[in-house]
C-alpha cells in the first residue's frame, strides 16, 4: 500500500472555541537500544503499534515547563525536500541532574522520541516508513542534541536548560497507538 | 505457538531482549524466552524499584499480533517454525519457573516489617 490521498473533512468550530497546542511530555530512547518497531497499516492510516527495548527501563520520560517554549515542529524547506524534524523543551532553573542529563544525550550518537501532544495525541519521532514494503528504518538523520545553558538576562527572565533535538527524515512521523500508560510501563 | 517471526526469529540465539508491554495489560512482558530485571534507582521522590519484565506467554503474543493487523508484510510476531518453538517451549517453562520465584520474592520483601525510623 502506498500513502493516501484521501478526503479529510473538519466541522466548523465556533468561534470562541478554545485550542491548545504545545507539547506536555517525551520518552527519550537511545537508538541503539531498540530492537524493534512495527507499523501498522490500515485502509486509511499508518501508526506505530509496537516497539522493543533491548533492556529494562530504557524509555526516559521527561516533562518541563508549560510555558509555551515546548514544541515539535516539522517542516520541508522547500517542496520535494526531506522533512527536518525539530523537538525544543526547555527547564527552568540549572541543577547538576540537568546538566548531566544534558551530557549524557550529548554524549549519544541517536535518538527517538515519543512526544505526547497537548491534545493528547502521541507522534513517535525516529523512523522512516516505506509504504510498499511496510518495513521501518531508522530515519536519514537522527535526532541528536542541540543543547544550551542559559543563565537568562535580568529581571523577570530565568536560567535555563534547553533540549532542542533535530534531525531529517523521509516522511512526516507516525503518530501511535500506544497509550502514554504504556509506554510509562516501558 | 506465537512468538518473534521474521529478522527476529532466531534472535534468541543471540541473547537479545524485546522489552515492550502487553498493548491490553500494560504489563512489562519481554517477547523472549527469558526474564529480564532492571533497578531504576531512587530518586529525592521515589524509592528504588526493581522491574521485572515476564516472559511473553501465548496470550500476550495473540494481544500484539492483534494490533499489528493480519496480513502484515514485516511482522514482528507470528507462528514459529516447529524446531524453533520446540526449543522455545522448553526455555519458556524454565523462565516461568524463575519468574515465579523472583515474584515470591519480591512480594515476601514488600511484606517484611521495616525498619523503625531512628528518632
Amino acid at each position: 500500500m502506498s500513502a493516501r490521498l484521501q478526503d479529510i473533512n473538519q466541522a466548523a468550530s465556533a468561534g470562541c472555541a478554545t485550542k491548545t497546542a504545545g507539547i506536555k511530555k517525551v520518552w527519550l530512547i537511545e537508538n541503539t537500544d531498540i530492537t524493534a518497531v512495527t507499523v501498522t497499516e490500515v485502509a486509511t492510516k499508518a501508526e506505530i503499534s509496537a516497539i522493543t527495548l533491548s533492556g529494562a527501563n530504557k524509555a526516559w520520560e521527561l516533562t518541563f515547563t508549560q510555558d509555551q517554549t515546548a514544541f515539535l515542529n516539522q517542516t520541508q524547506a522547500n517542496a520535494t525536500d526531506p522533512v527536518d524534524n525539530n523537538l525544543f523543551f526547555s527547564y527552568d532553573g540549572i541543577s547538576p541532574e540537568k546538566i548531566d542529563l544534558l551530557n549524557g544525550v550529548k554524549n549519544g550518537c541517536a535518538f527517538s522520541a515519543f512526544v505526547q501532544l497537548a491534545s493528547g495525541t502521541i507522534i513517535f519521532i525516529g523512523r522512516d516508513y516505506d509504504y510498499t514494503a511496510n518495513t521501518n528504518e531508522e530515519m536519514t538523520k537522527p535526532l541528536q542534541l542541540k543543547g544550551q545553558v542559559n543563565s537568562g538576562l535580568g529581571n523577570n527572565d530565568s536560567e535555563k536548560v534547553v533540549f532542542e533535538f533535530v534531525g531529517q527524515s523521509k516522511i512526516f512521523q507516525l503518530t501511535t497507538t500506544l497509550t502514554a500508560a504504556a509506554l510509562n510501563a516501558l | 505457538m506465537l512468538g518473534l517471526v521474521g529478522n527476529n526469529l532466531n534472535a534468541h540465539e543471540d541473547n537479545k531482549n524485546f522489552c515492550t508491554v502487553n498493548p491490553k495489560t500494560n504489563e512489562r512482558i519481554n517477547l523472549q524466552p527469558w526474564v529480564v530485571t532492571g533497578v531504576v534507582p531512587a530518586t529525592k521522590s521515589s524509592p528504588e524499584k526493581v522491574l521485572i519484565y515476564r516472559p511473553a506467554n501465548e496470550d500476550d503474543f495473540k494481544a500484539i499480533l492483534e494490533t499489528q493487523g493480519e496480513g502484515h508484510k514485516a511482522p514482528l510476531v507470528g507462528v514459529l517454525p516447529d524446531h524453533i518453538a520446540k526449543e522455545k517451549s522448553a526455555m519458556f517453562a524454565k523462565a516461568m519457573t524463575e519468574y515465579n520465584k523472583l515474584i515470591e520474592k519480591k512480594m515476601a520483601n514488600n511484606q517484611a516489617p521495616q525498619p523503625a525510623e531512628s528518632k
